[in-house]
């Protein structure tokens, strides 16, 4: 991979984490006036329905690609969802002060899946490894001690 | 139980980062966010429905505006993002710098809602800020 292509992989991710974080105000107040799941249920769908126009205009081109890459978007849209499931699940047995810094470990266990299974794609530096921990130390803080 | 619960949350989300990226490696970021929205959407509204029927039904009209954002911010322009930063950086890198969302959060709650700003959750900043700094500065893929 060009080192350009990683560094706009880079920016994706922030950018991307920077809407999830305004995304959660907008979340918040809709958990004001349904409950969680029927609020996802239904961002889900209008999600879905801004992204089919893109995705049909695209699906001509994704011609060679194989069904398999088909099977593994649902399996991850599945897993994801019912990722949701637990957290909401979790929160109500639980203060957010102790789900949330357990449930931003995600990032660990997708490096350590990764490196099982895709060591040699996804090979990882020290420096790397050691950022991943400061990183995911850091949001277990900020969980901790927003909503203690 | 709502350890374990939230342990399980952090797996699906951990492995369904790795779904992704096998998604990812042979079709468009656009195409992969479009498939895994809609096969979530048939999972949560099949639960939705079942744990709260009358609730669906009983929506005030105004929700669905809010649910529009949110499904434009949270599944449009963040989940694409997301995939496109996991195609481009790999899983590894991708799902970390997806999971910093809890620092945006908080710089908006400090600049909009006038949440005050502690010495733990500072430490706590400066640690993901260091982390990122840390990933973003190299290393092989």
């Amino acid at each position: 991979m060009m080192g350009s292509s990683r560094y706009l992989g880079y920016g994706a991710g922030l950018l991307g984490a920077v809407v999830y974080g305004v995304a959660q105000v907008v979340i918040k107040h809709i958990s004001g006036f349904s409950p969680p799941l029927v609020g996802a249920a239904f961002a889900l769908l209008f999600g879905g329905g801004l992204l089919l126009p893109l995705m049909l205009v695209t699906l001509p081109g994704e011609r060679q690609a194989p069904t398999s890459a088909y099977w593994w978007a649902a399996l991850a849209g599945v897993v994801t969802s019912l990722g949701v499931v637990f957290i909401y699940l979790a929160m109500s047995k639980a203060p957010v002060s102790v789900v949330s810094p357990i449930s931003a470990i995600n990032p660990l266990v997708t490096m350590g899946l990764a490196y099982l299974f895709l060591r040699r794609s996804e090979g990882l530096s020290w420096r790397a490894a050691a950022g991943a921990l400061l990183t995911v130390g850091g949001v277990v803080v900020i969980g901790i001690f927003r909503n203690g | 139980m709502g350890i374990l619960l939230a342990l399980l949350a952090a797996v699906c989300w951990g492995s369904g980062a790795l779904m992704t990226r096998k998604a990812v490696e042979r079709l468009r970021p656009t195409v992969s966010v479009a498939v895994s929205v809609l096969s979530g959407f048939l999972v949560v509204m099949t639960l939705a429905l079942i744990f709260h029927w009358r609730a669906v039904w009983e929506l005030p009209g105004r929700a669905f505006l809010w649910f529009l954002l949110a499904g434009f911010l949270n599944f449009f322009l963040s989940r694409h993002l997301n995939f496109i930063s996991i195609r481009l950086a790999g899983v590894s890198r991708g799902a970390l710098l997806g999971g910093t969302y809890p620092l945006f959060a908080l710089l908006f709650a400090i600049a909009f809602a006038g949440e005050k700003l502690t010495v733990p959750v500072l430490l706590g900043t400066l640690a993901v800020v260091g982390g990122v700094a840390l990933i973003m500065s190299g290393g092989r893929r």
